[in-house]
């Protein structure tokens, strides 16, 4: 076996921006993953540019090991084929905009796991299916917004900002994928399927754990830690080239502040500072020793000094972007970037695989499919023939 | 125990966030796990903000485990653990490069006394390597996975997000790992090393942006509140204050140009694409940026929420979670009690189960607690083992 889920067939019904990356999930450890699409295509694919092929980067980063088939899933016709597809899938993943769509389509749990008791049913959607709230309309960024991401970025007062990337629905997605992958293993003893769900809401609060246990009436408040997100923006410590960041809270060498700045030419400086002078160095210095740092450090490489600081073993990095990362040797040897061909999109570049499983390691087999590219394979497979695969094309159900 | 994990035991030595989280997570599916923790006791015990001399971060991230202290360091602790890992099925440690092979319970050793043993091994920066070998915190890996970049006010060079973004998401790459070579074992019978590392999760989180950089070639760069490539997809200031309005689809856009009573807007040809208004995004937002100055926030949303425009407030205090009406109506918060730290605000179990309820177990216990109900467990009753065990504790 070269996948942990080889043979586990997936149905995805999810468009947009955090359900698609749970069922690529599954696709990456060998997942057979189906993607239903609306006719006109995942509303992902259309937000560019840039594009790929036609297809926008919502769309590209979370669809690839998945084969893709166009239906109308409005019309009744459209319906019985997911239905036809649901009953021979292990999992099924969806993220209705609202609660009450599974039903009103027939595609509700209750529905298909009558026909399909195994069936492992995830619901992920964005603020619960239950209170008030449950029918909004909303988004990863609007997500963010409701539980409070945007303070850790940015400034009071000032314009909010978008906290990284899709950061809501893609951890919310990797919960999603756990209940999954836990109950395909009760399956395996028990037999049954199950009903499964979570929320980027949710999911947004256990991310904050440690904040909201902080928050419990502590005796004293304590160090600056969890409180982070007052203090100025901090963007890591310039250098000739690019910046860096470094720790020395955790080094055990007690004279590497002394050795780092003799290193880079500023020892005597500090030393000339009367709140440094005729005293050792301790890591609480870093912050007020910063402007001098700051100084030292624009007449060196970035290389250079991270070198130097990885010789007295100090926690550091680059304060990499994504086109100095994805040249980085150090992120290549985790074979973190990958390429998979497609024959109408050809070379198709992707990141790698987020585990590595030493006896199953699973693979990028397959690039995001092109708007319904696998349509009639998946409908025979399901035992539809030529015919009626012609006929329901023909009659705009499927594309 | 009723989790879908019932019956699967698990032995954690992780410390800090990435595998503690992960381990709790485990519990919470039902799995019995053992943290395994050093004399003097791991990091985050000491990890404030305290409460009653106890730290509070800590009686989550370790919750739902029973404890026992040993010196793997001592032969008597080593020999507790290789006995544990007999009838264990997966064992996590997130140690530094090296400290593995140096007890002497690397891969192969505990592979050798346990073929069905999942290994679980969580890093920084892999396990092989030129980074192999560094220790890190978040903010070092968030640099190192490229999410500066991602995150400040448009045009500028990206910022520190000053969260723990890596902490809570490398837990559920590994996780899923760990999930995946056990269900791998019910096929092989045999378990594995399964690997991850901060880096390797940061970048599966970035996926978009990714995938933005692999079509442009361009770098991404931080977009203030705003997207690279949704437009309209930002906050915008009201007349009291910033929202935030997202129009993904064509109907979306079409609601909020309806909305704000620019009826013309829709239909501008220059317009009526979201390629068209990422492309044109400076001629637009201005006319927006207009309209939403009419009225409150709150009235805005209000209106654009009935329209069926994704649309929300920001909130800047943690405090604005605890009433939040759609938190409260789903029991998203839980107060729980400790025996000494009293109450302590914890985060609901992450997913629902129909058939096997996951269960959020008691907050993080006293080190050591559960010393003698797992040797009386692994039949270790002899004096001398007994004793050496007792040597083990500081």
């Amino acid at each position: 076996m070269s996948a942990p889920l080889e043979g586990v067939r997936v149905l995805d019904l999810s468009e947009g921006d955090g359900a698609p990356f749970c069922a690529m999930q599954l696709g990456d450890a060998g997942a057979d993953v189906v993607k239903v699409e609306p006719l006109d295509g995942d509303w992902a694919r259309r937000l560019g540019p840039p594009f790929d092929d036609g297809d926008g980067p919502l769309f590209m980063g979370m669809n690839r090991n998945k084969r893709g088939i166009a239906l109308d899933i409005e019309r009744e016709e459209g319906r019985a084929v997911v239905r036809d597809l649901a009953a021979s899938a292990d999992i099924l993943v969806e993220c209705f905009p609202r609660a009450s769509d599974a039903e009103r389509l027939g595609l509700d749990y209750g529905t298909l796991s009558a026909a399909n008791r195994g069936l492992i049913y995830c619901d992920l959607s964005l603020l619960e299916r239950r209170g008030p709230d449950a029918d909004k309309p909303a988004t990863d960024l609007i997500v963010q917004g409701i539980s409070g991401l945007t303070r850790f970025v940015g400034e009071r007062g000032k314009e909010p900002l978008r906290f990284g990337s899709n950061y809501a629905g893609v951890t919310a997605a990797m919960y999603a994928a756990q209940a999954i992958l836990a109950a395909l293993f009760w399956r395996r003893t028990s037999g049954e399927g199950q009903y499964v769900e979570t929320s980027y809401l949710r999911a947004m609060i256990a991310t904050q754990q440690n904040y909201l246990a902080a928050h419990s009436d502590p005796d004293d408040f304590g160090g600056p830690f969890y409180s982070a997100h007052l203090r100025p923006q901090e963007r890591g410590y310039p250098t000739r080239d690019r910046n860096i960041e470094f720790n020395v809270t955790y080094a055990r060498d007690p004279h590497l502040l002394e050795t780092l700045l003799e290193r880079v030419g500023f020892l005597d400086e500090v030393r000339a500072d009367p709140q440094f002078a005729d005293r050792r160095l301790v890591a609480g210095d870093q912050a007020a020793l910063r402007p001098y740092l700051d100084r030292a450090f624009l007449g060196h490489g970035s290389e250079e000094l991270l070198q130097l600081l990885d010789d007295l073993g100090v926690m550091c990095a680059p304060v990499h972007d994504y086109d100095s990362m994805f040249h980085d040797e150090g992120i290549l040897e985790q074979d973190m970037l990958l390429t998979v061909e497609h024959p109408a999109r050809g070379e198709v570049r992707t990141f790698g695989l987020p585990w590595k499983l030493g006896e199953t390691p699973g693979a990028v087999r397959l690039a995001p499919p092109t708007l319904g590219e696998h349509t009639d394979a998946i409908l025979a497979e399901i035992g539809y023939d030529a015919q009626r695969i012609a006929a329901l094309r023909a009659d705009g159900v499927v594309g | 125990m009723a989790g879908p994990l019932a019956g699967i035991r698990v032995i954690d030595v992780t410390e800090g966030a990435q595998g503690p989280w992960a381990g709790a997570l485990l519990a919470d599916l039902g799995a019995d796990v053992i943290k395994v923790e050093k004399p003097g006791g791991e990091m985050m015990r000491r990890s404030g903000p305290l409460k009653g001399g106890h730290a509070l971060p800590n009686a989550g991230l370790n919750h739902g485990k029973r404890n026992i202290v040993l010196d793997l360091k001592d032969p008597a602790g080593r020999e507790i653990l290789l006995r544990l890992i007999r009838d264990a099925d997966v064992f996590m440690e997130n140690w530094r490069r090296g400290v593995s092979e140096r007890l002497q319970v690397d891969y192969d050793v505990l592979a050798s006394i346990n073929p069905r043993l999942i290994y679980a091994s969580a890093s920084g920066f892999g396990q092989t390597g030129k980074y192999a070998h560094k220790a890190t915190v978040d903010y070092i890996s968030q640099a190192m996975g490229g999410y500066f970049s991602l995150t400040g006010p448009e045009g500028g060079p990206g910022e520190r997000p000053r969260f723990i973004a890596i902490d809570f998401t490398s837990p559920l790459t590994f996780v899923q790992a760990i999930l995946l070579a056990l269900l791998a074992r019910e096929d092989s019978g045999r378990g594995q090393w399964a690997r991850c590392s901060q880096t390797e999760t940061m970048i599966a989180v970035g996926a978009v942006r990714a995938a933005e950089y692999f079509a442009s070639g361009a770098t991404p760069r931080p977009w203030g509140s705003a997207s690279a490539h949704v437009v309209p997809s930002q906050a915008f200031l009201a007349a009291d204050g910033y929202i935030l309005v997202e129009c993904p689809t064509g109907e979306t856009w079409r609601a909020l140009c309806e909305t704000l009573e620019l009826p013309g807007l829709a239909d501008d040809p220059r317009f009526d694409s979201n390629a068209k208004r990422v492309e044109r995004r400076e001629e637009l937002l201005p006319i927006l940026d207009q309209a939403f100055l009419r009225y409150s926030g709150d009235r805005w949303l209000e209106r654009l929420e009935a329209a069926g425009v994704p649309c929300g407030p920001v909130r800047w205090d943690i405090e604005d979670l605890y009433d939040e009406p759609q938190v409260v109506a789903n029991g998203l918060l839980v107060d729980r009690e400790h025996p000494e730290m009293g109450r302590v605000r914890t985060n609901a179990v992450p997913w629902l189960f129909s058939r096997t309820p996951a269960e959020y177990g008691e907050l993080a216990v006293a080190m050591d607690r559960d010393r003698e109900e797992l040797l009386a467990e692994l039949g270790v009753r002899d004096r001398a083992a007994a004793t050496a065990a007792g040597d083990a504790r500081r």
